[in-house]
């Protein structure tokens, strides 16, 4: 009863093992944004390297290099780094998950504006402020670029 | 009730509760995790304090920074705890200077709520280089 307890806490609060996986978006969400805005924000991109270290430096590179305001670490997790956005008064949390092949961006959590209003498969944001899908595509891109300059 | 009735219960109750839109952050009072890559807390602290000009007023406890700020007639207090390897920041003041009788405390409203979001995010900001350095030296 305590270890079923415990899952299904973890399992609701985000804090569950997760993994990078690939993207396929379900078009059959209702209130969903587009494709591309989800894409943006949460496609995987692959590693290029299995060096779990150099692949968590990549991650934290980009985070501090991310065009525009950038983005800080909030704590990490086996396979997960949480990067953290504040910006006029709102505040983003991602939860990057990574691993020998993929590092995909995961909502982690918002403050009142940025709650993620469909969230599906732990992490994918179907709908949120619109903000959220133009300040994250940065830190994707921004990381796509560290990891390929590895 | 055991830990375990009570993990289920808040677990149905977030359910119910919409609780899988994430996290629910606050502005600045969200624990930071140093993690072990901070070794000289004070040195992180003072350079952090440096870009919105913070002082360090004491340091009374292993684990308590006192900090403080003095903007646009408002004197800020604030208690950084480190425990465990987490930071926490917490506003003990918010006195607006010079009334002619007692001033009230402003609390965490608007403009010191933005200094305080201000601050953690310079710590954050910090840590952020400091765990970079260490995953570079790694490599």
């Amino acid at each position: 009863m305590k270890r079923l307890g415990i899952i299904a806490l973890l399992a609701c609060t985000g804090l569950a093992m997760a993994a990078p996986t690939p993207l396929v978006v379900d078009k059959s969400v209702k209130k969903s944004v587009r494709a591309k805005h989800i894409k943006a924000v949460h496609q995987e991109i692959p590693t290029g390297t299995s060096d779990l270290v150099k692949i968590r430096y990549a991650i934290v590179q980009g985070m501090m290099l991310t065009k525009g305001r950038v983005w800080t670490f909030d704590g990490e997790d086996d396979g997960s780094i949480l990067a953290r956005f504040d910006y006029k008064g709102h505040t983003i949390a991602v939860r990057i998950e990574y691993d020998e092949e993929l590092v995909q961006i995961k909502f982690h959590g918002g403050s009142e504006a940025y709650h993620c209003q469909v969230l599906v498969d732990d992490g994918i944001c179907y709908r949120n402020h619109d903000n959220y899908y133009k300040y994250t595509p940065n830190l994707r891109t921004s990381i796509a670029q560290q990891l390929q300059a590895l | 009730m055991n830990i375990g009735k009570t993990s289920l219960l808040v677990s149905v109750l977030l359910l119910l509760a919409g609780g899988n839109a994430g996290a629910e952050l606050t502005p600045y009072s969200d624990p930071l995790p140093l993690g072990d890559y901070v070794q000289d807390v004070n040195g992180l602290l003072e350079r952090a304090f440096n870009y919105d000009s913070w002082q360090l007023r004491t340091h009374p406890d292993e684990n308590t920074y006192i900090a403080f700020i003095s903007h646009r007639e408002i004197d800020v207090t604030v208690h950084v705890l480190v425990q465990d390897q987490v930071l926490t920041l917490n506003l003990e003041s918010a006195f607006q200077t010079g009334c002619a009788s007692p001033c009230n405390d402003l609390g965490d409203k608007r403009p010191v709520s933005g200094w305080l979001v201000n601050l953690r995010r310079s710590i954050a900001l910090e840590l952020t280089t400091l765990v970079r350095d260490e995953l570079k030296n790694q490599m």
